[in-house]
């Protein structure tokens, strides 16, 4: 981008001599909490103390202070061939030219536009990984590991905004589990070796500070590939790439789901978002309307959504390479900002989509949350995630494995 | 007839402004309610073409400010306000040269004006590249080649 052309004529200013570097460091601490996080890349590469400040705790704590935290979509990846191996990813958006999260511009294209990208954590953009959180009651439950497995449970009460404390520890260390609540008891199912049968999932209560191991689920749920959880009031569904199971929260055991749940749903106030076969989007609103209509274009609302797109070939390879590294899957993303028109209209427009990362093919979706610390309000539907954001209300929703693909996605 | 206060320039000008222009910067504003602002402020860091856009950045946003009156209580402290207009004047305001937005940001800083601060802050690091970055902030650069080409191929995806 060129740089501005116009200055003040009848009093042009001399240069001035003062020199970043010779700012005292909260001047420069002040000045990189108030822009957007996705300078950060750039600013790492000027100069090694900015390389030093933008990961740092100071910086962090700055932009607490300013109240400038940014959203931040964050993606998993996990493999087929090795379920236990995952990646995290950040969506980043390219700043400058594209303001868009935050400005209506409509740029639908075959090409690559946007450069929005989803970037491996950590990186100079997201310097840790997002901790899986829960509430119960007023608190916020801080469990297990994203990046290695762990058992440790942090607790952080909300009258108390920025100290966490240690409470009891899970009984097996887990990293990126399935996490809900239900009722004020904290659920934490798989994240942990297949073959743990004893205590493949578990239960904390709050009001004894304990946890309590769940029945064995058996080991076709064991060991197939959890897509996301969906707890109800008496029961939690987990649909898994194999078939739909239920944990029965009252007689505690579990069994095998065989009507259809459905893919994967949203709620965004009374609404509820899916994402059918043909593409679109269908909306559900109890109070207007008990059945499921087409999305003609989220009221002020944006929906990120993520899917895996064309699988395809390399056009070069060496003949030595294994097929999981022949093949890639592109994976995309929308971002639509959702209007209600009428009562029972509401219209989507999409902000921009895009193509945010080309993976092996044996990597797919796992899962994707929002994370922010100010005024944690996560609500954890698993496959779809959403958060009412009280600045900017944007809503996001995931959808896994949609199978968009023209028959040549797996 | 609303108070006046009189600013001094790091040139020694004086700037005659109302006292709720000056209330827009929160150390002038300490100063006034420690009731010591007589006989003017001295800024001996903040030069006339610098104090002259302050001024107009305060003025204009004490008017947007009670022009929109009825919504004068929820002023959006870091000038995200949702008049349109005022973003526009903003938007405006900041096009001028490197050295003047750096300065405008250090005087923000000094004065303690969270708008323009946030404003200045904004636009400088927009658009540009690592080498601009380096010459506008006079920012030496610290890395030897092959630290900065490792730290290039790190971030890499942001350049492309």
């Amino acid at each position: 981008m060129e740089l501005p052309k116009e200055s003040i004529l009848s009093a042009p200013p001399q240069p001035s001599r003062t020199s970043f570097s010779s700012l005292p460091e909260d001047i420069v601490l002040s000045i990189l909490a108030r822009i957007s996080t996705s300078h950060y890349p750039k600013l790492s590469s000027v100069s090694k103390s900015f390389h030093a400040l933008i990961p740092s705790k100071d910086l962090k704590h700055a932009r607490s202070r300013h109240e400038t935290r940014e959203n931040r979509v964050f993606v998993c990846l996990q493999s087929h061939i090795h379920p236990c191996n995952h990646r995290w990813f950040s969506l980043w958006i390219k700043p400058d030219d594209h303001q868009t999260l935050t400005h209506p511009s409509c740029c639908v294209s075959e090409d690559k536009t946007t450069r929005n990208l989803l970037v491996p954590v950590p990186s100079s953009y997201s310097t840790y990984l997002p901790k899986l959180y829960e509430m119960a009651g007023s608190d916020i439950y801080a469990i297990g590991g994203g990046l290695n497995p762990s058992s440790s449970t942090t607790v952080r009460v909300c009258k108390e905004i920025g100290k966490w404390r240690e409470s009891p520890s899970m009984m097996v260390a887990r990293k990126n589990a399935f996490t809900c609540s239900v009722n004020g008891k904290i659920y934490v199912i798989g994240g942990c070796e297949s073959g743990e049968s004893e205590c493949w999932a578990e239960v904390f209560d709050p009001k004894t500070q304990t946890w309590e191991p769940l029945p064995d689920p058996g080991t076709r749920l064991r060991f197939s590939s959890i897509k996301n959880l969906d707890p109800h009031s008496d029961r939690i569904y987990l649909r898994t790439n194999e078939k739909n199971f239920a944990y029965l929260i009252e007689e505690n055991r579990w069994e095998v789901v065989d009507e259809n749940i459905g893919e994967s749903e949203c709620k965004v106030e009374n609404t509820w978002y899916s994402y059918a076969d043909d593409g679109l989007h269908w909306w559900h609103d109890t109070k207007y309307c008990q059945e499921w209509r087409l999305v003609k274009v989220s009221y002020g609302r944006k929906l990120v959504i993520f899917w895996v797109g064309l699988t395809e070939m390399l056009d070069d390879f060496p003949l030595s390479l294994p097929p999981s590294e022949v093949f890639f899957s592109e994976i995309w993303c929308a971002v639509v900002l959702l209007e209600r028109r009428h009562d029972d209209e509401i219209w989507g427009q999409i902000e921009w989509v895009d193509l945010v990362l080309r993976v092996p093919w044996s990597q797919t979706l796992l899962r994707c949350i929002f994370f922010t610390t100010v005024h944690v309000l996560f609500f954890f539907s698993f496959l779809f995630f959403l958060w009412s954001d009280l600045l900017q209300q944007f809503r996001y929703i995931h959808i896994l494995n949609l199978k968009y693909t023209n028959g040549m996605y797996k | 007839m609303s108070k006046k206060i009189i600013f001094e320039s790091s040139e020694g000008e004086s700037f005659e402004v109302d006292e709720a222009v000056a209330l827009e910067c929160q150390t002038i504003k300490n100063m006034i309610e420690d009731d010591c602002t007589d006989g003017g402020i001295p800024l001996a860091n903040v030069n006339s073409a610098t104090l002259t856009k302050v001024i107009d950045y305060c003025k204009k946003h004490v008017e947007a400010a009670a022009a929109a009156e009825a919504n004068a209580g929820d002023k959006d402290i870091y000038g995200a306000n949702k008049d349109i207009e005022l973003k526009t004047w903003d938007e405006e305001f900041v096009k001028v040269d490197q050295p003047l937005l750096f300065d405008l940001m250090l005087a923000a800083n000094f004065l303690i004006i969270p708008g323009l601060l946030d404003l200045t802050c904004k636009t400088m690091m927009r658009g540009k590249t690592v080498l601009q970055i380096r010459e506008i902030f006079h920012i030496k650069k610290d890395y030897t080649d092959a630290e900065e080409a490792e730290v290039r191929k790190e971030n890499a995806w942001a350049f492309e």
